[in-house]
């Protein structure tokens, strides 16, 4: 009897193992994976291998028109050769799911908020806070309209190509995390391809600043409000010179003050935008370089991730030959260049996003009141299914504006969030990176992305035959001035945008008499431009590319290289001179004096073992935290912002006894003057305690660069790499941002590229081609790029050869 | 029976369980290592505990070399990379570890094919 007790003991025990190591158990609160299934040498992580990487195969695939031939190069870059649109567009989609699978399912359930489900509950929160943005009502919304163009069937190839690829691999030869967490890929969808280009909606326009801004309109007062926060600085180089706009067909909205909510707001949804996230972007005509013909440039400086955001592709058909980079999950070539032309984007810090008050109409907060009338809300119930636990519900009421925020506020007031990329669109906004591929001129280029909405870029364009241009692309609310920059009250419709810039009024430039165009984030047109600009503008990286630019006329790709890792910051430079005007009038001791002689000498180089920057960059905070102690004292209890950098050295030159400079906890009235004498000391101060700590103080191990993988696992991811830079330098490098695609492309008879990437080709960690490219990159070195219209060019060194056959039904 | 007899009969056991759990983990999913050494164990009139460390060992080479073959293939040490990931301090460990998680599902459902027989036999 008791043995027969036991047996059951043991078999019952040993079922519960096999089923625990399958994964159908969960024993702790985040997940591990199922150590059998994982372990399994026969099918689990050791077949994860990258070997598959270097086998030749064809595939049968329906749908297909004609054969397409995709040779992979020694980067592993894929050069496609298809005969048409449509093929070259399911090529992509298949090569892209071939080395970033992982990467794009993970992106797009990041995007929707579906991490947890996979994750376990660390991601709660922040699944939440997708789902309260309305990320996956966007994408739905996209598709919506998407699939109401004629042409969307072809970017649906792109599509196809995933899918097409999702069946032909074998579970044993998916990359480690599939196993690691126990998925398998789901099928790609128009809403996954949505939902990516959502993400990059919210990482480019998805900043806000109008509750900061009502919160210190009512902390500071309207005057002082004014007086720290100017949008405009005196002397500008916008992105497009020039005084004069078409006015006579102006939209206009009219605003009024009185609809800012007087109140201060505690919650913020939307993160500030990390220092480190913009673009450069430049090209100078035939009159400014070596050769008589264009250069283009352009780094957009993003998150830097493993797998990179970027994917390095070539696409030939008959009537094109693009190369460029993707965002692995959307169809089209997005920075690139062809036999004609070279393009490229960057941000528009335009502000597409506000908020609006609700005043609720019943206590259940499913009415509202507006235009004196009860709406109802539509409510959405979002499910957010976490791994090892029970699913939850969150209810999100979608009003008029958009969707409802978290309660933020006591009482019968919500706040409502009317943001650009929730709207349907009415064009085929998803064939902006498919037609600008194979434009040849700018008239052809400006007519295929003239349907682009949002995120707001500012697209640079170069040909051969000799045009430089740039235009402010995508979708505005015609503003007036203030309009946006505050929170308003959401009771009536009046105070929603009501018509959008025509977008021949956007600002534009072609072959300007100066020689070049650039963009580097800064404000789009100067002041005469006639609608208003609120939002996030780049202060410092565009007058250096400006100078740069003007100062020479006789620019190589040499020249160009230099350029993108130029590493001076004229934020730096600024508030040198400054020190150095006042350096006779401060009053400081022996050892600050020795920390304002080393500013005074630094060239604003943030070289990676300057110490000089380390020293700059501590000397800086602690000035930045000294004066605007009173604006700090609320960040605790409430979202705030700080003036902006070159704001505070205006006022220390024009205003040096502004009761700012006071520092609230002393006796003392301090004045500007006294706040740096202070931040000397401070800064002296810290140095010697991290040189007492053993602390190296060179920038690079000051401020290292951390290329972390998707799952921030450290195994998986390049730490601690020693780089030169910062986000007010061309070589715009800041913690885990930088220039994610440095792209140079000199228009010849016969075109000439170079680029890099900091990451690889490959998504798979234990590929060869999983981060071969970050060395390089961090060294400045490119590689010349080989767009080869006959594939001949190619297959000697070919790595892999793919042969896609059409399969009849 | 012999001690001389006992030890060969292990060791048809052993290759017994060896060739087909191979084979079926070509197509089959990993818990074939928990039903061949049963089946197996059920066949052979092996002791309980002879039953399991034959099954055990059988299962754990099977797994670690298998582990250690293909960690050659690789271009970056995969049995590094999980090392790292798993906060193990040596990659070798790694292939241990796989034979271990094999060999004590094997081993178990060796014993308990075995212990079944008995119990069926009574």
């Amino acid at each position: 009897m008791l043995r027969n007790i036991l047996y059951i003991l043991v078999l019952t025990a040993t079922i519960f193992l096999v089923f625990l190591l399958d994964g159908h158990i969960q024993l702790t609160k985040d997940p591990l994976p199922p150590f059998g299934k994982f372990l399994n040498p026969f099918g689990g992580v050791w077949t994860s291998h990258a070997r598959h990487e270097s086998i030749d195969f064809s595939a049968e695939v329906y749908g297909l028109k004609d054969n397409v031939e995709i040779i992979y190069d020694e980067r592993r870059i894929p050069h496609i050769y298809a005969q048409n649109l449509e093929d070259a567009l399911f090529a992509q989609g298949f090569v892209e799911a071939q080395n970033r699978l992982f990467q794009m399912q993970f992106l797009a359930r990041a995007a929707a908020g579906e991490l947890s489900e996979i994750l376990g509950p660390k991601t709660f929160e922040y699944d939440l806070s997708k789902r309260r943005l309305g990320m996956t009502f966007a994408a739905e919304n996209a598709v919506k309209g998407w699939e109401k163009q004629g042409s969307f069937p072809v970017a649906k190839r792109y599509m196809d190509g995933v899918n097409a690829y999702i069946l032909n691999v074998s579970e044993k030869d998916l990359p480690l995390e599939f196993k690691l967490l126990n998925i398998t890929p789901e099928e790609w969808t128009p809403l996954k391809s949505a939902l990516i280009f959502k993400e990059m909606s919210l990482t480019l326009a998805g900043f806000n600043n109008d509750i900061r801004n009502t919160n210190l309109l009512h902390i500071l007062g309207p005057e002082d409000f004014t007086h720290l926060f100017p949008e405009r600085q005196s002397v500008e180089t916008p992105v497009i010179p020039g005084s004069e706009w078409p006015v006579d067909s102006l939209r206009s909205h009219p605003f009024d003050s009185s609809c800012i909510y007087p109140y201060i707001l505690k919650n913020v949804y939307f993160e500030d935008m990390p220092k480190g996230i913009g673009s450069n972007s430049w090209a100078v005509s035939g009159s400014r370089s070596a050769t008589g013909h264009p250069i283009f440039c352009n780094d957009p400086h993003l998150n830097l991730s493993l797998p990179s955001i970027w994917f390095e592709l070539h696409i030939h058909t008959p009537q094109f030959n693009a190369y460029g980079v993707s965002f692995p999950g959307f169809p089209g070539i997005m920075i690139g260049f062809n036999d004609h032309i070279a393009w490229g984007e960057t941000n528009v810090g335009q502000d597409v996003s506000d908020h609006f008050i609700i005043q609720w109409a019943d206590n259940d907060r499913n009415y509202y009141m507006l235009d004196g009338q009860k709406e109802k809300t539509v409510l959405r119930e979002e499910v957010i299914r976490v791994k090892g636990s029970e699913p939850v519900i969150d209810t999100v009421r979608y009003t008029y504006w958009g969707p409802v925020q978290k309660s933020s506020l006591s009482g019968q007031y919500d706040v409502a969030l009317r943001w650009l990329p929730h709207d349907e669109p009415d064009t085929e906004e998803f064939n902006t990176f498919i037609r600008g591929m194979s434009a040849r001129t700018y008239d052809e280029y400006l007519s295929a992305t003239e349907a682009y909405i949002s995120p707001g870029q500012n697209f640079g364009f170069a040909s051969k035959n000799g045009d430089i241009a740039m235009r402010i692309n995508g979708r505005y609310p015609a503003k007036q001035n203030g309009d946006g920059r505050f929170i308003e009250w959401g009771n009536q419709t009046a105070h929603n945008w009501a018509e959008w810039i025509p977008k021949f009024q956007n600002p534009q430039i072609i072959n300007p008499e100066r020689g070049f165009i650039t963009s580097a984030n800064q404000v789009s047109a100067g002041k005469e431009y006639p609608y208003y600009f609120t939002g996030k503008f780049e202060r410092y990286r565009n007058r250096i590319i400006h100078d740069s630019l003007s100062h020479k006329n006789d620019f190589s790709v040499a020249d160009m290289k230099k350029m993108h890792v130029n590493n001076v910051s004229y934020k730096a430079l600024d508030y040198i001179l400054m020190l150095t005007t006042l350096s006779d009038t401060l009053n400081v001791s022996s050892e600050a004096r020795e920390i304002l002689g080393t500013l005074l000498e630094w060239d604003g180089q943030y070289l990676e073992s300057s110490e000089e920057a380390t020293v700059f960059e501590i000397f800086y905070s602690h000035l930045e935290k000294s004066t605007w102690d009173e604006i700090l004292n609320f960040s605790d209890s409430v979202a705030i912002a700080l003036p902006e950098d070159w704001r505070l050295l205006e006022l220390i030159k024009e205003d040096p006894g502004n009761r700012y400079f006071d520092i609230q906890s002393t006796a003392d009235r301090e004045n500007a003057y006294s706040i740096i004498e202070l931040a000397l000391i401070k800064t002296s101060e810290d140095i010697r305690r991290r040189s007492d700590e053993g602390l190296s103080n060179s920038w690079s191990k000051f401020r290292p660069l951390n290329i972390l993988h998707l799952m921030r696992l450290p195994a998986l991811s390049s730490e601690n790499l020693s780089a030169s830079g910062s986000p007010d330098a061309i070589n715009a490098t800041n913690k885990t941002y930088g220039p994610s695609w440095r792209m140079i492309v000199s228009l010849e008879e016969k075109v000439k590229a170079f680029a890099v990437y900091p990451g690889g080709q490959s998504g798979n960690p234990v590929s060869r081609y999983y981060k071969n490219m970050i060395d390089p990159w961090l060294k400045g070195e490119y590689f010349e790029l080989n767009p080869a219209s006959d594939k001949k060019d190619l297959i000697k060194k070919a790595t892999q050869k793919i042969t896609l056959l059409p399969k009849n039904s | 029976m012999t001690m001389k007899t006992h030890f060969h009969l292990l060791w048809i056991q052993g290759l017994s369980i060896l060739v087909p759990t191979t084979l079926l983990q070509l197509i089959f999913p990993w818990w074939m290592v928990a039903i061949v050494p049963f089946v197996i164990g059920y066949l052979f009139k092996s002791p309980l505990s002879a039953s399991f460390i034959i099954s055990f060992i059988t299962i754990f080479l099977l797994w670690s070399l298998s582990a250690y073959r293909a960690d050659q293939n690789f271009d970056i040490s995969m049995s590094a990379l999980l090392a790292e990931i798993l906060s193990l301090s040596s990659p070798s460990g790694m292939f241990f570890l796989t034979g271990l998680t094999g060999g004590i599902v094997g081993g178990l459902s060796g014993f308990l094919g075995s212990w079944t027989r008995q119990l069926s036999q009574k």
